[in-house]
């Protein structure tokens, strides 16, 4: 376990020092200054609870770059340590795959959660300045489910950084992998669905299997309970199933950071260190 | 009792056959080298001694450990410093091998410290960042790195890769002073002189099979060299 903090130590360390974070949590940052006073402070004098606009502009923020980072930074994370040779001088010291894999993943994760938090902190100072008490807490539990989103998408990374074999091949695929989820998964599948199923609640459950379709749902549970967001669909079927659809979506996510850093943890050991 | 044993040991990369059949045994305490030319097989042997690559076939020990279903425990009784190696270049050298030495020692592990900052001898710049060493001050730091936890086997591929003649008469010095502090040491070089200077027993590959064995003077009478060099010379030329 110790060898596991000292690696996600310097990990989480490396990774406050990597550009791609510093310029996700300052775009955060801007984006959520730029968000929350103009939405709150016009919203309020229309005599407007601003909450909702202000969430929903950061779920839709959050959808799209929690994993674009979660993605940059982990595509490269162990297939940059085999090309730097840093693996192959590392994986022999009393070091396992497991530890290595678990330090990575932590410190990883960390540092997202950090630069996340940095970035959703400030919105979240005038969000604790306009709003009520009870508002302030659906934030926080909005920057939980996005950090469960990011946690995905490492697992996800990772597994791409082990098969890759160069780290220009590990981002490619990476960068396809977020745009296939964030932009075609959705097409795809709803039409599909819809066209053959006409059920509702059956295809919000299909398309669960998107792990950023699982999150906006929890994501919109938490500032709409009620699900009104959703229209027809959300008043309808799936308030009555608010549980099984939310519970099926928080498995999907739990169950492919499962497969996917397993996997991860397979190949690194079947495969040569270098 | 045997440091290392090697029997027919074959590496394949698709087709390519890198390693071809190799076996050899290094007795404990002693200093054994691997030379041989460019793509050899030097390397891809102390890879797989190292846990860092799986054999095509054959078998590998350290120690008795078996380096595929072992290599946990292989692992924790051996160092490799590889022929070019990376470190976190934001470190300071102290902090690095203050982050090593907790991975073998957990708390105790100052006493590692200790040593590694004398075997670097890096003086004040072991408080530098290691983004800032040159070349020979990394491979120094990596090598002091290497010896500092007095392992049961270092496996050194190229020790003075890249150094001057100064740093690579000091580093030969740690290696032999290791050595009498009871290290096993596997290396592999291009530096006859230094092979023959350090080591009790050579082992020559050529084209991935080992091609001659023996202690340099052995190797010399029975191949009718001067020096190593010639034998070297004779023996990669007549394959």
């Amino acid at each position: 376990m110790k060898t596991v903090i000292s690696l996600a130590r310097e990990e989480f360390l490396g990774g406050l020092r990597n550009r791609w974070i510093l310029i996700y949590s300052l775009s955060y940052l801007l984006l959520a200054i730029a968000i929350s006073p103009f939405s709150l402070a016009g919203l309020n004098i229309l005599g407007m609870k601003a909450v909702g606009k202000v969430l929903s502009a950061l779920i839709n923020i959050s959808l799209y770059l929690v994993p674009l980072i979660s993605l940059i930074t982990s595509t490269v994370a162990i297939v940059g340590d085999r090309e730097t040779r840093y693996l192959e001088w590392l994986m022999s010291n009393p070091v396992s795959e497991r530890a290595y894999l678990l330090g990575k993943f932590i410190g990883l994760g960390l540092s997202i959660a950090v630069a996340t938090l940095l970035g959703f902190g400030v919105a979240g100072w005038f969000v604790i300045l306009f709003l009520p008490p009870e508002d302030v807490s659906k934030y926080f539990l909005l920057i939980s489910v996005a950090l469960l989103l990011s946690v995905v998408y490492i697992a996800m990374g990772l597994l791409i950084s082990v098969m890759s074999r160069t780290r220009y091949h590990a981002l490619g695929t990476g960068f396809l992998i977020w745009f296939f989820t964030v932009f075609i998964f959705d097409l795809l599948m709803m039409s599909f669905l819809l066209s053959i199923l006409n059920d509702p609640l059956i295809a919000t459950l299909v398309a669960t299997l998107n792990p950023i379709q699982g999150i906006r749902l929890n994501m919109i549970s938490v500032i709409d309970p009620e699900m009104t967001f959703l229209g027809f669909t959300g008043v309808g079927e799936l308030r009555e199933n608010v549980w099984l659809v939310l519970g099926t979506s928080q498995a999907v996510v739990i169950g492919y950071t499962i497969l996917f850093a397993g996997l991860a943890y397979l190949q690194l050991r079947r495969q040569d260190v270098i | 009792m045997e440091a290392v044993l090697v029997e027919n040991l074959v590496k394949k990369y698709g087709n390519f056959v890198a390693v071809n059949g190799i076996s050899f045994r290094v007795e404990e305490g002693r200093i054994y080298g691997l030379i041989g030319p460019n793509g050899a097989g030097k390397s891809t042997t102390l890879r797989i001694i190292a846990t860092l690559l799986k054999p095509t076939s054959g078998r590998v020990s350290v120690f008795g450990y078996d380096v595929v279903g072992e290599a946990d425990k292989v692992r924790r009784i051996i160092s490799y410093l590889p022929e070019e190696a990376g470190a976190y270049k934001h470190l300071t050298g102290y902090e690095y091998l203050e982050l090593m030495a907790k991975i073998y020692a957990g708390d105790g592990y100052r006493e590692y410290v200790e040593r590694g900052v004398e075997l670097a001898g890096l003086g004040g710049r072991i408080y530098s960042k290691i983004g800032e060493y040159s070349k020979g001050m990394l491979r120094r730091l990596l090598l002091a790195r290497a010896l500092m936890t007095l392992p049961k086997l270092a496996i050194l591929d190229e020790p003075t890769s890249g150094m001057d003649v100064v740093y690579a008469t000091e580093i030969r010095r740690m290696i032999k002073r290791i050595n009498q502090e009871g290290v096993t040491i596997l290396l592999s070089s291009h530096n006859m002189l230094e092979v023959e200077y350090l080591c009790d027993e050579i082992g020559i590959i050529s084209n991935g099979r080992l091609i001659a064995e023996g202690s340099p003077q052995e190797l010399k009478e029975r191949y009718g060299g001067e020096n190593l060099e010639e034998v070297f010379t004779n023996l990669v030329r007549s394959v």
